[in-house]
């Protein structure tokens, strides 16, 4: 089972996602609020994939995702973005984000783009 | 997890974070300013409530906080002028409001449906407004070829792929941007289709007629097919060799001097000021509720046990022993409870600074509100039920209390007026006071609306200020004719004092005449356990608080006399005080009628102090507060002074006597 950390500082988005994988054969191991945590729980944890917000407190998505390539060249980092984020997602993608869903989503694109990864 | 329970958590994350923009807002308009952080903070809160209402389906949240999203994202590269701020926190109010009664809806089971295309529309206008006025500043030009060639000889074979991307994928321009970034390197030359893949309108293109990569490389086919086929959404993939011809079309007009055009990434890392986040958690309060229900059950349960008759009858030193620990943990599990309960007052008179805002901003008054002991802790259930009655309080100091400002000038005061709410603990109560300096309450005035009104019985000099001033609390009563917007809005103070003694609270009014009015609200720390002294009336079991009880002694005979009105009375330690006959009030028929034989109980209730005359006391025990079966307080009189009842540790009702009600009665 892919063991997936995920972030956002929305608890409420937290929910949704976790509700989403854990019901689909993802094992939704940690949660983090900030890029700061997550990069905290990203060495604790060692999860399969990361889904990353991008507007966080503390530190944003993209800083975290830099971070966390540092540590780990391979990491599977998935971006939760909006629209309007274009610019952020481009850098993320640039980046080294294995790519990105947009805000507001249904469960099968969630699924299908974990499950595009390898 | 349920719907219900995500929408649980949906309604808890986003009404908290509306209080937290709310907050923001009114710092910003109070100081005129919005600071860097303070913006970041505010687009960032929009942000989170459009993602989740998004998710939702809740389109009208979704949609006015995106607006007001990019109207902040605009201030956050922008600036703006000062004189700009007034219409910006106006439109933000506005939303915020709109925002609140959608979610209001949703709290109340219905669904936000309100049509918010007006409200959005003016905000985009906003929007246009400033952009228009401004060039935007170092935004470099995004118009680059769509070829992205990397330095050095076109070198390989030439290869098109034209990829079509999932209906649900979104931003497909900036996919498309990420398949090209991830082949980059494997490259020697790329030109696209659509060429601008920076420009937003080109997703749509894609979404039309795919995307088209034309690539020069010396790998092979299938590694830029497995690189492709990384990214994600792709619904359909065709990778062809180009040829020579083709090759030349593409390529050879390319133009090999272009600078890589997509390193405009400008890092918004949102680093914004450190919020203190607590270590917190959100509790249903219903299951509080439950818990707090339980502890009393088990304090009843307790008394039950370690008073059982059989049980002492053993005299058995272990069991006292064990009992007593049994008391220890369950005081400290009730302390805890309660503790868990309490919140402080600090959110709720927050709420009150937009009140005040608004009222001053339409009446044109200059108003201040100053907030003292807002770490003050309440119950709960308490504080919720406090809210409104402070709401109509501040309302009506803002709008009959303090004057217009030329008006206060004139009487040579600031024209600036000040509403003060504080909050401080005062022994087992909690005192909330509001006050204003404005012009006072009206004694000569209320006495006359009230005989008026028929609402006095008494010779006009015999009316005490006091009781001039509770005047405002009577039913029907008001001295203003014309009913304002704010205040008077068919809810009278009579409601706000009926409010309040329903949580047990009482409430009392002072006022100088030209200084302003003060408003003590009086709010018993605990409501629903208390530690009772049990006394006994010819064979009846009768508690009363332990907090009101100054003393209890055997009287002597001749400590007892009567006043000329024929009521007793009792000298003690120099001072003189009223003897009430418990089994009088009560109508119960007792051998102890002789004060000598029984025992006096000196009890203060917030107006008086006098002594309860009883049979015998029994013993001190804690007791749960039960309400009064609704049969009862409905029917009748006597009812005022109970508190309520309790079940005694023998399985026995016992009436919980109420000392202010008992000096009214």
């Amino acid at each position: 089972m892919k063991k997936v950390l995920v972030v956002d500082d929305a608890a409420f988005m937290r929910v949704s996602i976790k509700n989403m994988l854990t019901k689909n054969g993802f094992e939704v191991i940690g949660e983090a609020e900030n890029g700061k945590i997550a990069i905290q729980k990203y060495q604790e944890l060692s999860p399969d994939i990361v889904t990353m917000d991008i507007t966080m407190p503390e530190m944003d998505g993209l800083a975290s995702l830099k971070k966390i390539l540092e540590v780990d060249p391979s990491a599977n980092v998935v971006m939760v973005s909006a629209m309007g984020q274009e610019g952020m997602v481009r850098e993320a993608v640039q980046s080294g984000a294995k790519g990105f869903i947009v805000k507001p989503f249904k469960e099968d694109v969630i699924l299908s783009a974990l499950g595009n990864l390898k | 997890m349920s719907d219900d329970s995500m929408l649980e958590i949906y309604l808890y994350e986003n009404t908290q974070l509306l209080d937290e923009f709310e907050a923001l807002l009114l710092t910003c308009e109070n100081t005129e300013s919005f600071s860097s952080e303070q913006i970041a903070e505010m687009f960032r809160i929009l942000h989170t409530i459009k993602g989740s209402s998004a998710m939702m389906n809740f389109d009208s949240i979704a949609n006015l906080s995106h607006a007001l999203e990019d109207l902040f994202g605009y201030m956050r590269e922008h600036n703006t002028r000062k004189n700009d701020y007034s219409d910006i926190s106006a439109l933000a109010f506005e939303t915020l409001d709109t925002i609140k009664s959608e979610i209001a809806k949703i709290q109340g089971g219905g669904l936000p449906d309100a049509d918010v295309t007006g409200i959005t529309k003016r905000i985009r206008d906003f929007i246009a407004i400033l952009t228009g006025r401004k060039e935007p500043p170092a935004q470099q030009d995004e118009d680059g070829p769509g070829a992205i060639v990397p330095r050095g000889e076109l070198s390989g074979k030439g290869y098109a792929a034209k990829i079509l991307f999932q209906s649900e994928a979104k931003m497909e321009n900036v996919r498309a941007f990420g398949i090209v970034s991830s082949i980059e390197n494997l490259c020697t030359g790329i030109v696209t289709e659509p060429k601008d893949l920076l420009e937003n309108q080109s997703a749509d293109e894609i979404v039309a007629n795919g995307f088209t990569v034309y690539m020069m490389s010396e790998e092979e086919q299938s590694t830029l097919e497995e690189k492709i086929r990384e990214a994600f959404f792709i619904q359909s993939f065709e990778i062809r060799e180009l040829d020579d011809s083709e090759v030349e079309d593409i390529f050879g007009s390319a133009d090999s001097g272009d600078e890589d055009t997509d390193k405009q990434a400008v890092s918004r890392s949102a680093d914004t000021a450190v919020m203190l986040k607590q270590n917190y958690m959100s509790v249903n309060l219903n299951k509080l509720d439950l818990l707090m229900d339980i502890v009393g059950e088990i304090v009843i349960t307790e008394s039950t046990v370690t008073k059982n008759p059989e049980v002492l009858k053993l005299n058995s030193e272990s069991f006292d022993k064990a009992s007593r620990q049994l008391r220890k943990l369950t005081d400290e599990l009730q302390d805890i409870v309660m503790s868990i309960r309490m919140v402080p007052v600090s959110a709720t008179f927050h709420k009150m600074e937009r009140i005040v805002r608004d009222i001053s901003v339409k009446t044109d008054k200059k108003a201040k509100l100053t907030i003292i002991g807002e770490d003050t802790e309440l119950d709960k259930n308490v504080l919720d039920n406090l809210s409104d009655p402070l709401m109509h309080l501040v309302r009506n100091a803002m709008d009959h209390g303090l004057e217009q400002a030329d008006e206060r000038e004139a009487a040579g005061k600031d024209p600036m007026g000040e509403i003060v709410l504080e909050a401080r603990n005062s022994g087992s109560d909690v005192l909330i006071v509001i006050s204003d300096n404005g012009r006072g309450l009206d004694r000569e005035a209320l006495i006359d609306k009230g005989i008026e009104k028929g609402l006095i019985d008494k010779d006009r000099a015999d009316i005490t200020d006091k009781e001039a001033y509770s005047l405002i609390f009577a039913p029907g009563f008001s001295t203003k004719e014309e009913v304002t917007e704010f205040s008077g809005r068919g809810v009278g103070m009579d409601v706000v004092a009926k409010n309040i003694k329903k949580i047990g609270g009482s409430v009392h009014v002072d006022s100088k005449p030209g200084e302003g009015m003060r408003v003590t609200i009086r709010i018993p720390l605990t409501l629903a356990i208390i530690d009772g002294m049990l006394v006994s009336v010819g064979g009846f079991t009768y508690i009363i608080p332990l907090l009101s009880i100054k003393d209890s002694f055997k009287p002597g005979k001749n400590d007892v006399f009567q006043d000329p009105t024929d009521n007793e009375m009792i000298w003690l330690r120099d001072n003189c005080y009223p003897i009430v006959r418990l089994h009088q009030v009560f109508d119960i028929d007792t051998e102890i009628t002789d004060i000598s034989e029984g025992i006096l109980v000196l009890v203060e209730s917030q107006s008086q102090t006098f002594c309860l005359f009883v049979d015998d006391l029994v013993g001190e025990q804690q007791t749960v507060v039960k309400p009064m079966p609704l049969y009862i307080s409905h029917n009748f009189d006597t009812i005022k002074s109970m508190a309520g009842c309790t079940i005694l540790g023998d399985g026995s009702i016992s009436l919980i006597l109420d000392i202010n009600g008992l000096v009214k009665s």
